[in-house]
């Protein structure tokens, strides 16, 4: 495992105060998980984080399972995809509440969901070091999920990972109370200013919060009931815990 | 009712929002840029460490609504690009506005041209009480076995004879393979074979537990080392190994070895398998020097010492350069987990060996103003064959007790031929089979009574039969010459039962240990002469020892401080033939005090006294022929020799400095020790042990600093010992001499780690030993060596080196020896090439001189000639 670290160095007459940062997003348990490699691009007045991307045919993601055989499975069938797309965003600007993500329906269509972000945030007199930097410790709780987050003053910019932003700092690091969802910094450097329309992206419709995660859970209760019906008598059961969903469970 | 309570929730909102203050105002820049976010933070102090509250300011206005008390309010800004900003409120008053307008100044340190490096993974990593150091910081190319890479790590030493590794000065009690201790205690296996791409970190653990029941009871201070393999080590891995070559005369050299690792969830093994002839020892068991390692030396306590001694292959050199074998090492090591609670070990060995060695010396004796020159030619050839099975089962009854039960079965033979021309005038031929068959059982019963107690009982049963015969003829009819054969066998057996309390009351940790051990060493032997068919000398010894003991410990731990002291007492009852029963009582005190100055430095002092009943080794009245010119025979005694030791040391290990610095004293007063009184004449060496109660010590310094030093890109080391022992003796029955040797050995070492193509290495060691006799007549012998490697490595698949030895004893002998190693790792790292010579100036012949308080001596061996390896390795 190599360490990746970003070296500043003295010179030139223009700065910038763009930065992209590279987590990771491990989602799932010691049994079976799936890391995927997620970009943040932020100035501290917008930004967006992408994730889910597919490059050249293959998912930025990698698998892991107890079982070797079913690794080979995922590998198999999960990590080749037709075609490649630019994944999943998430726009925010820091001075509003606004938040614009761009989802994919159960039924794999790109959709601009427009969301409120409001979360409980409170700071806690918790310290370690995150990546280097002295880190805080915060919660933001959304009600359904609440996260346990690392966040550095010394990056002076109220952003983070995905919807985590309006601390007094930028987040390395942030985890659900399960353990399911996970983000962690791997990389974070300068970047040139970004162009007013790089924060915006390709949709087929605009949805309002509630009708996509009703449409979702609809379409996804469907495919439950279908598969169930070829097994009627198997005890089949089917779990949302997508971070753009409530977790939900279909018996 | 409701109302009421709601307009009293009202006014007490009003009522704190009345005693909280607000603080608020603009944000503006030098460069009258819009600030259209910054962070706004509360502190309660300027260097306070975390954030009490913030507020997200927008478009260059901020307000906030402090919602707790404080007695001193740090207000601070954060905007990139800009620098921080910040002002204090102190003893602000309740329910007060404050508007502080902020001025940003750009940061004066800019960030541009962002540069992305990927950084060498960090050397080592602490982590409590264990450092993590990553083996592919420390690899230099030249290492195949991961003993190669352990020798260059921080606080690390290896026993270039035994392989055993001490870390920051104290013995490591294990290696363990993934965490599992798979060779039982025999760790040099794991050391000398696995392969050092096979491991990812070497973790040095400080305070490690072997028995995981006594955890947090036991004494701190014990060391133990595991390595962790690659992430990529499946199922099985292993490698093979192969090295074909020429000596001199077209003779083949070989080194070849294979060896597997399994693992997998309940089954971790490791095998070996080894064939060589360029004096590589890849086992545990050292037939070159017959040195010993720990765990043999703790088996020593129950075995038969070998009275006529095997040759021995020492000498200043190195072993790689003068001894000439064919070994052949074979190494099984198994570890099944058959449910949670129940384990199984086991380890099986096979040695098999032909050591030759051809040397000469020559000595010069004064003795009484009477000079005489004895010498011996020897062409000796030692032959060991060694079949030993560990096995051990390890059962948890419950949660809180277990058993273990530990079997060991050894059978030894070791052939010795010698041709030997004595005095360059008598021709013998010598034989000697030492055959031993040891057998051992342990049991350990482990119930952890409580959070703060356990108890233990353990037993030992061992039985040992050790055969020796030495048979010595001449090689023309000569009646002047020796013509004799000596037998010995002597048997041990060994049984003890201890049950022990371990325990601890807050900071202070105990022990109390009660047993009783029985010790049965019968010995007969006879010494007949071939030609006249007689007898000439038998001793058929009996000789038995009781002992009830009762050792307790106490270690206190008081901040800085820890204090640990023993009393051990003991009801000794021996017995020997022809002697009455002798009982004795000894106690035994010890005290360590130990102050930690800082985590990385401490200093100690400890005094002990002990009582060694020495009669053991002394037993046999008559004489016993161990080589063709000498006998021993002793005056038995079971007197009890005592010892008072004195010890200081300081100890500083700063690793993410790269600093360390030990100093140490020790003083030891004795009395009483069996001594020897040596009669020597050109044919003849007499020497019989007696045992008389004299005073006598000794005094030691040692003193080492390790640094690495930036400027200069290299590691250097300075290691000095110097000692002053007393000892007496008497030659040709002379009155008692009383002798004092002084003793001086340094080391001085320098290691470059330049980023470029070349390093190098030099090692400069220099010997000193002065004797003087009790007519003061000084016998001076100096000795250094200097080893110089110059490494190349000019990229990732190459990798070069030479090395340059100089030897020198007594300024009158000197050796150069030159070494070289090629080495192509082709980019599938599955395989690697290398080419290797030795001695390429084809040194034949290595002369050591060397003077006591009664001789001067020259000895010379031969020396493994000029050779030329081509070797490829392939790993799976």
């Amino acid at each position: 495992m190599k360490s990746i670290y970003l070296l500043f160095l003295f010179l030139n007459f223009n700065f910038y105060a763009q930065l992209k940062i590279e987590y990771d997003y491990t989602m799932g348990n010691h049994e079976s998980s799936t890391i995927n490699k997620c970009y943040l691009y932020t100035d501290g007045v917008n930004s967006k984080f992408v994730y889910r991307r597919i490059i050249n045919g293959e998912t930025e993601s990698i698998f892991t399972h107890i079982n070797p055989t079913v690794l080979e499975f995922m590998n198999s069938k999960f990590k080749k995809q037709a075609g490649d797309s630019i994944g999943k965003i998430v726009l925010k600007k820091m001075n509003s509440d606004s938040i614009y993500c761009r989802y994919s329906t159960a039924d794999n269509k790109y959709v601009k969901v427009l969301e409120k972000n409001t979360p409980i945030i409170k700071i806690v007199d918790e310290f370690k070091t995150v990546f280097n930097y002295n880190c805080q410790k915060a919660i933001f709780d959304f009600g359904e999920r609440v996260f346990e987050v690392w966040f550095t003053n010394d990056i002076p910019i109220s952003d983070g990972p995905w919807k985590l932003k309006g601390l007094p700092g930028l987040v390395l690091s942030a985890k659900t109370n399960d353990g399911i969802h996970h983000f962690e910094i791997t990389s974070l450097k300068n970047c040139p200013p970004f162009e007013k329309s790089f924060f915006d992206f390709p949709f087929v419709k605009i949805l309002s919060k509630e009708v996509f995660v009703d449409d979702f859970i609809r379409i996804t209760e469907n495919k439950f009931k279908y598969q169930k019906s070829q097994k009627p008598d198997a005890n089949s059961t089917m779990t949302i815990d997508m971070l753009d969903i409530p977790k939900t469970l279909f018996k | 009712m409701p109302l009421q309570k709601y307009f009293l929730l009202l006014l007490l909102l009003n009522l704190s929002g009345l005693t909280a203050q607000t603080i608020k105002g603009k944000i503006t820049t030098i460069d009258n840029k819009i600030i259209e976010t910054a962070s706004i933070i509360i502190k309660d102090s300027i260097k306070a460490k975390g954030i009490k509250e913030y507020t997200i300011a927008l478009n260059g206005n901020y307000e906030i609504l402090l919602t707790k008390e404080y007695k001193t309010i740090c207000v601070e800004i954060a905007v990139s690009n800009y620098s921080k900003d910040s002002f204090t409120i102190s003893n602000p008053e309740k329910g007060k506005t404050y508007v502080y307008d902020f001025l940003l100044k750009k940061d004066k340190v800019i960030a541009i041209q962002e540069v992305k490096i990927s950084a060498k993974r960090r050397s080592y990593t602490e982590v409590k009480d264990t450092v993590n150091f990553n083996v592919a910081a420390y690899k230099d190319g030249s290492d195949r076995k991961i003993q190669d890479v352990i020798k260059k790590l921080p606080g690390m030493e290896v026993n270039d004879n035994t392989g055993e590794i001490k870390y920051k000065g104290m013995s490591v009690e294990t290696v363990q393979l993934d965490g599992e201790d798979l060779f039982s205690g025999n760790y040099t296996i794991g050391t000398k074979n696995i392969n050092v791409n096979m491991i990812d970190q070497v973790q040095a653990i400080e305070n490690f537990a072997s028995n995981k029941l006594l955890k947090g009871l036991e004494r701190d201070g014990k060391v133990a080392l595991n390595l962790k393999l690659k992430k990529n080590i499946i199922d099985v891995s292993g490698s093979v190994n192969s090295s074909l070559g020429a000596f001199k005369q077209e003779k083949i050299a070989t080194d070849s070895d294979a060896n597997f690792l399994s693992v997998s969830s309940k089954i971790k093994s490791f095998g070996t398998l080894s064939y060589n002839n360029i004096a590589l020892n890849y086992s545990p068991f050292d037939y070159f020097g017959n040195f010993q390692s720990k765990k043999d030396g703790q088996n020593q306590t129950f075995k038969n010492n070998k009275i006529i001694p095997e040759f021995s292959f020492l000498n200043m050199l190195d072993n790689k350069r003068t001894v000439l074998n064919n070994s052949i090492f074979a190494n099984y090591n198994i570890s099944l987990k058959k449910s949670p609670n129940t384990s199984y070990k086991s380890n099986l060995y096979f040695v098999r060996d032909a050591i030759s060695s051809l040397n000469f010396s020559e000595t010069n004796n004064t003795v009484d103003d009477q000079n005489f020159t004895t010498s011996d030619s020897n062409n000796a050839i030692k032959k060991p064959l060694l079949l030993r099975a560990d096995f051990n089962i390890k059962s948890f009854g419950s949660e809180s007790s277990s058993i273990d039960y530990d079997v060991m079965v050894s059978k030894e033979k070791v052939k010795s031929k010698t041709k030997i021309i004595q005095n360059k005038a008598l021709s013998y031929n010598t034989n000697l089979l030492s055959d031993d068959f040891f057998l051992k059982s342990k049991i350990v019963y482990t119930k952890r009574i409580s959070d703060n107690k356990a108890f233990q009982l353990t037993t030992h049963q061992t039985f040992d039969v050790l055969n020796q015969q030495y048979k010595i003829t001449p090689q023309e009819s000569n009646t002047a010459a020796v013509n004799a054969i000596q037998d010995i066998e002597s048997r041990k057996t060994f049984f003890d039962l201890q049950s022990s309390i371990i325990g601890k009351i807050k900071r202070a940790k105990y022990s109390m240990n009660l047993g009783l051990e029985y010790t049965s060493n019968p010995l007969n032997s006879s010494l007949e002469d071939l030609t006249l068919s007689i007898p000439i000398s038998t001793n058929a010894v009996v000789f038995e020892k009781n002992k009830v003991f009762l050792n307790n410990s106490f270690d206190y731990d008081w901040g800085n401080w820890r204090i640990f002291s023993t009393l051990n007492l003991s009801l000794l009852n021996r017995y020997l033939k022809k002697q009455s029963r002798v009982n004795d009582f000894i106690v035994e005190p010890e005290i360590n005090l130990n102050y930690k100055f800082s985590r990385i430095s401490s200093f100690n002092i400890s005094l002990s006294s002990k009582i060694n009943p020495q009669a053991d080794n002394f037993v046999y009245a008559n004489e016993v022929l161990i080589n063709n010119r000498t006998t021993i025979k002793n005056t038995p005694s079971l007197a009890l020799q005592k010892t008072a030791t004195y010890n200081a040391n300081y100890n500083l290990y700063d690793l993410s400095n790269q600093f360390q610095i030990n100093i140490g004293i020790n003083y030891s007063d004795n009395k009483g020790d069996f001594f020897s009184n040596i009669n020597i004449d050109q044919n003849n060496t007499q020497i019989e042990y007696f045992f008389l109660n004299e005073k006598f010590n000794n005094r030691s310094f040692n003193f080492m600093i390790e640094k690495y030093l930036p400027f200069m890109e290299s590691t250097i080391r300075f290691k000095t010992l110097y000692s002053i022992s007393n000892y007496k003796n008497f030659i040709n029955y002379s009155e008692i001499r009383d002798n004092k040797s002084k003793n001086l050995i340094n080391e001085l070492f320098l290691k470059s780690a330049f980023d470029g193509k070349f390093n190098f290495e030099n090692v400069f060691k220099y010997n000193l030993r002065l004797t003087i006799n009790n007519e003061n007549q000084n016998f001076e012998n100096i000795n250094y060596n200097n080893s110089f490697k110059l490494l190349f490595k000019p990229n990732k698949k190459w990798f070069a080196n030479a090395v340059y030895d100089i030897y020198s004893t007594n300024q009158k002998t000197k050796y150069s020896f030159i070494d070289f190693l090629i080495k192509y790792t082709p980019s599938d790292k599955r395989f690697a090439f290398s080419l290797a010579g030795k001695n390429l100036l084809n040194n034949e012949n290595f002369i050591e001189i060397q003077t006591s308080d009664y001789y001067t001596s020259i000895y010379g061996s031969n020396i493994m000639p000029r050779t030329l390896l081509i070797s490829c390795n392939y790993s799976f």
